[in-house]
């Protein structure tokens, strides 16, 4: 059974360019356009992995990140925050709130892929 | 929608006629800007829509053609897969491009929004008594502070990193 990655972003191109990767690659992706839907998603089914814009209407990344966490089948999981936003003040805050990586837009797909297969794989 | 000037023609008569006009033709232009964000939003979303269903055609032909591994040859295979690569991280200019237009949406609802606080203040003035301008002028420069503030923000957050991966 292939893994599964939970994306969440508001940008429909986004989450489309992540889901050609992703199921080419050979990983089921399940998409979220809010971090209201991811955790409705996160709650009914146990992802390997979880994808994350950081600026999103409603809600943005990190509080999804706490949210996450804060449930006990994600103490674990990895949680990638994936974001045009570079700062170091942003990156200390997600690692505050418990996020296992940051990685910049435009993402390069074969350096996703190799941080995705380093956790999930 | 902002209102049309014309239907402040009496305050036009009692208090500061050419202020008054001025903030309202800026309320009309500022009203046009947004429109023209509206309408970009909407070839944006219409051409990347396109653009995305053929790119994914093409990433599918390319997944395909690696899997089974015929009909192609390696070098073939390769740069079909340079290509789909480099559409991945070109087509995300849409994401980019997405942002700048929420950013311009809001310093253009920010100026909107002190437009027509100063209005009100200009035209609270009785006729004949002083404008109220300094209360006016500082409602101003506090909006252009604040945009000018989330303006800076946004650049630096675009100006370094692209691709960059930190692990915790």
């Amino acid at each position: 059974m292939s893994k599964s990655i939970l994306t969440v972003d508001d940008s429909t191109s986004m989450r489309q360019m992540l889901a050609f990767i992703l199921k080419g690659a050979g990983y089921h992706v399940v998409q979220a356009a809010t971090s209201d839907e991811a955790l409705t998603h996160a709650s009914s089914h146990a992802f390997d992995m979880v994808l994350t814009d950081q600026n999103m209407p409603g809600g943005d990344g990190l509080d999804l990140v706490c949210a996450l966490r804060s449930l006990p089948a994600y103490s674990e999981t990895p949680i990638i925050m994936l974001t045009t936003e570079s700062s170091e003040e942003m990156k200390n805050k997600g690692r505050a709130a418990g996020a296992t990586g940051w990685m910049v837009k435009p993402f390069d797909p074969n350096r996703l892929l190799e941080v995705v297969r380093k956790f999930v794989n | 929608m902002l209102d049309s000037p014309s239907m402040f023609d009496n305050q036009y008569n009692q208090a500061q006629p050419g202020t008054l006009r001025a903030i309202d033709a800026l309320r009309d232009i500022l009203a046009g800007v947004k429109r023209d964000v509206a309408r970009s939003r909407e070839v944006l979303n219409g051409a990347f829509g396109k653009i995305a269903a053929r790119f994914a055609r093409v990433h599918a032909i390319a997944v395909a053609a690696e899997g089974r591994k015929h009909g192609l040859s390696d070098e073939a295979l390769r740069a079909l897969r340079e290509v789909t690569d480099g559409l991945t991280i070109e087509l995300q200019f849409e994401d980019s491009l997405s942002q700048l237009l929420d950013h311009i949406q809001g310093k253009v609802e920010a100026m909107g929004v002190a437009l027509t606080e100063t209005r009100a203040m200009m035209s609270s003035a009785p006729a004949g008594e002083a404008e109220p301008v300094g209360p006016a002028l500082e409602v101003l420069a506090r909006t252009v502070k604040s945009i000018q503030m989330a303006a800076d923000a946004a650049v630096a957050d675009r100006a370094f990193g692209h691709g960059s991966v930190e692990l915790f």
